[in-house]
């Protein structure tokens, strides 16, 4: 009798019942007819997976061979295998812990903007008292459309000595404006004003979770007396929380990945006073500007590592404070 | 090579012997504003080299870094027209400033004070030459002391004084020490400069060079190849180069048809001593202040990170921020 393996059948129920029979997948008891569905399926998915081990696969385990190596792009020294030199360096290699504490400062102020301002634009777009909120929807998503880079030598304008955010504050009188873009007081949140201009796409989000919010919960804590901020902190926040996790592990990687703004801005040289040398940018410039790759390797681990630990342990945290309906 | 003078091939030597032929040239100078010194009596800066400055008072100076300064002091001007000797001159609204030095490149900047190179004799120990810390501690105090007469990053990036190109370009800086390449922008800062000598610092002059050149690598697989591809870029070609580049033709015979070329330059005054730029090329830093070192492109950044660090940061022990720099700079000469 032909067997069909049942990962394959439509209408397979949960993930833990089809890894289950992904298990009892053996070539060797599948009939002929199965084998060669089988080779069909894998030539389809071929492409991918020939990419995935190509581009994915074999350049994180060379990415791992290189830390124990001597790699550079000039290559002057013969290859040769230096243990764990690489990650001593690393270890005290001041620039490293420069930049992280730069990315940490960053992360202390942009994290919380960039999940509290799109739930909370989020949540007045979604009040019945706003007038055209389809428009307003679309105008707070337009920025995100616009290409990256323009949009950085935009602002970089913008916040410029002469730009409308100087004149605006010498017109309410303020005589001294800020060196927004030169000056290491003020260059972080010149960054998050330029990262908060591109926060359509959590506005969005956000209001895809706010759809999803049961009217039911609502009416019942109206009849229970709860007021609007009472419905907020014991309606809205829970539900929201899922999407509010998920912002916020989506935000922590993006910051330990930011990198393109302070390139663009600065041409990667770390102005003011290494104030925009990010880790990721340190990361980019050990590859391509000082072209040691092995060093640049250990450092793309660190940083792997780094995500991978805070991820976790985000992850760890969400069982006191992310309430999934359904699954308690 | 006996086509060129001293001063000239012994700048495109190194340790390793010649690194290139001499091709253009870029001498420095100290670039000024006759009518800022004019319209307070001063009597402009000589452009002999080894010439003395008459002060406003009668008494005849040397020419160096301590005379600029009080020349600097004198032409920076507020919004009220106090300069910045007087009292109740206010430092927060500088309308005109008396000196900007050449700040792309800390090394640049000090190179002005005295020849030098941050290698020292080992090949990998990290030496800034005592001219260069008392350059940078010039700049520093020129920017952020009690009488300030040098641009902080602030000015220096805004509007009034360029937006963040070369702030004599303005018109609103007296003097200015920079290369013959600037002449692109020149034309901007009015049709009252001129050229002077670049000021000496413990009796020693040095006028920074930049230069082209074409050179053949040591491991080159076809030298003579490369060789006859060279002789014909510096000798047939080279006239044609030469305009493309827009730099100063190394050859002597051959400079001052260039500088009469630049002279009839679009904005340019009418006026202009070129014979500056010809004489500035006997003070050529050597070693240039360009040289090779380790870590070059790591250097570099750790250089611009302490440059704007110090443009924009008041209240630094500029002593503790040299060793800094020379701490970091170890550490990735030693990685």
């Amino acid at each position: 009798m032909d067997q069909v393996p049942a990962i394959l059948t439509p209408g397979s129920t949960s993930l833990g019942e089809r890894l289950r029979r992904l298990g009892g997948f053996r070539w060797s008891k599948m009939s002929p007819l199965a084998r060669r569905e089988a080779r069909t399926g894998l030539l389809y998915i071929s492409p991918w997976i020939i990419g995935f081990i190509a581009f994915t696969l074999l350049p994180i385990i060379a990415a791992f061979v290189f830390t124990f190596l001597n790699v550079t792009l000039a290559q002057k020294e013969p290859l040769r295998f230096v243990g764990v030199d690489n990650y001593v360096r690393l270890f005290n290699d001041g620039q490293v812990w420069e930049s992280l504490s730069v990315t940490v400062r960053f992360a202390a102020l942009w994290l919380p903007i960039s999940i509290i301002v799109p739930f909370g634009i989020a949540l007045g777009l979604s009040s019945k008292y706003i007038r055209g909120a389809p428009i307003m929807r679309s105008l707070f998503f337009l920025p995100y459309v616009v290409p990256f880079v323009a949009g950085v030598l935009v602002w970089e304008q913008m916040l410029s000595d002469t730009g409308w955010l100087n004149n605006v504050l010498r017109f309410v009188g303020v005589q001294d404006p800020p060196s927004w873009l030169f000056d290491s007081t003020f260059i972080y949140p010149a960054l998050v004003a330029i990262g908060i201009w591109g926060i359509g796409a959590g506005i969005v989000i956000n209001l895809a979770g706010l759809r999803g919010i049961p009217t039911e919960l609502y009416e019942a804590a109206r009849i229970d007396g709860a007021g609007t901020w009472a419905q907020l902190r014991n309606v809205t926040v829970p539900m929201m929380s899922p999407i509010l996790f998920y912002t916020l592990i989506l935000g922590v990687v993006d910051v330990l990945q930011y990198f393109l703004v302070p390139l663009v801005l600065k041409n990667g040289t770390g102005e003011p006073g290494g104030a925009t040398l990010f880790y990721n940018l340190y990361l980019y410039k050990t590859f391509f500007t000082y072209q040691e790759l092995s060093y640049g390797a250990t450092l793309a681990w660190l940083l792997f590592a780094i995500t991978l630990g805070v991820t976790l342990l985000l992850f760890a945290l969400s069982r006191r404070w992310v309430y999934y309906a359904g699954e308690r | 090579m006996t086509q060129f003078p001293d001063s000239i091939r012994n700048f495109y030597k190194s340790g390793d012997g010649l690194v290139g032929i001499p091709f253009d040239v870029y001498p420095s100078m100290l670039w000024y504003k006759k009518d800022m010194f004019s319209e307070i009596g001063l009597a402009e800066p000589p452009h002999k080299y080894g010439d003395k400055y008459t002060m406003p008072d009668g008494t005849v100076v040397d020419w160096n870094y301590d005379t600029l300064k009080q020349l600097a002091l004198l032409l920076t001007v507020d919004k009220n027209g106090k300069d910045a000797t007087q009292a109740g001159f206010d430092k927060k609204n500088i309308v005109q400033y008396g000196f900007e030095p050449q700040r792309d490149d800390l090394r640049g900047l000090g190179a002005f004070w005295g020849a030098g190179s941050l290698v020292g004799s080992d090949g990998k120990t990290v030496t800034v030459p005592d001219a260069w810390k008392t350059a940078w501690k010039f700049f520093y105090d020129g920017m952020w002391g009690p009488q300030p007469f040098i641009l902080t990053d602030a000015a220096f990036q805004s509007d009034k004084f360029g937006g963040g190109e070369y702030a004599f370009f303005s018109g609103r800086v007296a003097m200015s020490e920079n290369f013959l390449w600037t002449t692109y922008g020149v034309a901007n800062a009015g049709k009252d400069w001129d050229l002077a000598a670049v000021p000496s610092y413990n009796g020693t002059t040095t006028a920074p060079l930049n230069a082209d050149t074409f050179a053949i690598p040591k491991n080159s697989k076809n030298p003579d190849t490369a060789f006859a591809a060279l002789t014909y870029l510096i000798g047939d070609a080279s006239d044609t180069l030469l305009q493309i580049y827009g730099g100063m033709p190394a050859r002597p015979e051959k400079q001052q048809a260039f500088l009469d070329q630049l002279a009839k330059s679009e904005g340019f005054p009418d006026k202009v001593d070129w014979q500056v730029a010809t004489d500035s090329l006997q003070y050529a830093d050597n070693p240039n202040f360009e040289s090779p070192m380790p870590q070059y492109n790591k250097s570099l950044d750790i250089l611009v990170k302490y440059r704007t660090k110090w443009t924009t940061t008041p209240n630094l022990d500029m002593d503790q921020e040299i060793q800094k720099l020379t701490d970091e700079l170890q550490a990735a000469w030693n990685s």
